[in-house]
């Protein structure tokens, strides 16, 4: 008798637990998502390496493409507004609060000062025609000891670390039981790049007293094991 | 007790009389928004941060660090073959001969960790040691760093030419990171060296 009950009740499965699930972890990435994967201006082939140091959120990012061209990238939306403002002071430029909001959003940037502002307020598509067309941000070694205008990366360096630096200091203070890292410098070069436009890069680096960067790299698994066991 | 049965006895009769029409939520478009979101998320987060390889760079390129010359390796990187460096050890001299080391295979690698299998060595046996308690945290971290930057163990002196690739510098310092060698600086390769490396070509 029971058995005739079963076949008449319709076939309904219960959903329930599945949408638990997928709600919990809909939350779970909502909430440990810090940065969302952004599309890089420029396409960059890194070099592989064996290392497995990870960046850390607080970085500074020049990218160095074939032909030598630089890009610019700074995390943490305060500290790139502040860093345009000095950066504005120092060159004489005006920026709409518009263009210092668009500023804010794009992490990657690589045209010249003069012509930040277009950049700024052009749509993505022409964004898209510019970062292809570009130049990089101007750099001249010969000039990093001795600053001059025509020298924009020590700038952008110089100021984006101030203000980095001006913005952890505050962090700290708010939170003295958290560990936050310090600011790190990496390079994420194409490994095709000439030696020299990196040296270039760097020395740059150097003339601001930093001498340590990270170098980035992709994963790659290693072959073989070294001949004398270095474990 | 009694009251609570009586009551599920009451829900249940309730029950079987609304039964005939039971209120069913379709949850199906809840679940297609959730998974939706799922799918954005799961593809729009950037969880993985880079890999990255530390280089420390001398303070100034004019840096006299004195180096005694038996410990000194120097690797010579030039525009030609890419899995292909130059070494020579010591001081360099005209009678100086330049040797190929292969970057691809275990060339350089093996003759890294040869080199350096005095400090390789002492390094294993520290971290059994330490793994099986001897040696404790505190302790370890000091033995390391002195056997790692012992006054003994090999320098290497990075010399690239400015065609060379950046991916070079990247594998050579990557097989230095492998040999477990911290003591590395950089210079320019004088032209006594570029034209043997060009003769050698």
């Amino acid at each position: 008798m029971p058995k005739i009950k079963i076949a008449k009740s319709s076939p309904s499965l219960d959903m329930t637990p599945m949408v638990d699930l997928a709600f919990l972890l809909v939350t779970f990435f909502m909430l440990t998502t810090t940065s969302f994967r952004e599309k890089d201006p420029v396409n960059v082939d890194t070099p592989n390496s064996t290392s497995e140091i990870t960046l850390t959120e607080n970085v500074m990012l020049i990218t160095v493409d074939t032909t030598g061209r630089v890009f610019f990238s700074l995390n943490g939306q305060e500290v790139r507004k502040n860093m345009l403002d000095r950066m504005a002071n120092q060159h004489n430029i005006r920026f709409t609060d518009k263009e210092k909001e668009t500023f804010m959003r794009i992490k990657t940037f690589g045209v010249p000062i003069a012509d930040l502002a277009s950049y700024l307020k052009a749509d993505d598509a022409k964004r898209k025609k510019m970062d292809m067309e570009t130049k990089g941000i101007p750099y001249d070694t010969a000039l990093s000891k001795t600053p001059q205008k025509e020298n924009e990366l020590f700038y952008w360096i110089n100021f984006g670390r101030y203000e980095a630096a001006k913005n952890l200091d505050e962090r700290k203070k708010e939170h003295p039981d958290q560990k936050i890292e310090d600011l790190r410098f990496a390079i994420k070069a194409d490994g095709k790049t000439a030696y020299k436009k990196v040296k270039d890069v760097i020395n740059v680096f150097k003339a601001q007293d930093i001498f340590v960067f990270n170098l980035i790299t992709k994963l790659e698994k290693e072959t073989a094991a070294p001949a004398a066991g270095g474990h | 007790m009694a009251e609570i049965q009586q009551n599920s006895i009451g829900s249940r009769r309730h029950a079987k009389r609304v039964s005939r029409s039971a209120p069913r939520l379709d949850m199906t478009p809840m679940v297609d928004l959730a998974f939706l979101l799922l799918t954005f998320f799961v593809l729009a987060a950037n969880l993985v941060l880079p890999k990255s390889i530390e280089m420390i760079t001398p303070k100034t390129s004019d840096d006299k660090t004195h180096v005694s010359m038996e410990r000194a390796i120097t690797l010579l990187l030039d525009e030609t073959n890419p899995s292909k460096v130059w070494f020579y050890n010591g001081k360099w001299s005209d009678e100086t001969k330049m040797a190929a080391a292969s970057l691809d295979g275990s060339g350089l690698r093996e003759m890294l960790v040869k080199r350096n299998a005095k400090a390789i060595s002492t390094l294993a046996s520290l971290k059994a040691d330490y793994a099986s308690g001897k040696v404790s945290a505190a302790d370890y971290a000091v033995k390391r760093s002195k056997t790692l930057n012992s006054a003994d163990s090999p320098f290497i002196i990075i010399k690239t030419t400015d065609n060379a690739s950046y991916g070079k510098l990247v594998d050579v310092l990557d097989e230095i990171s492998v040999s477990k060698i911290l003591q590395y600086s950089f210079a320019d390769p004088t032209d006594e060296e570029l034209l043997r490396m060009k003769e050698n070509k």
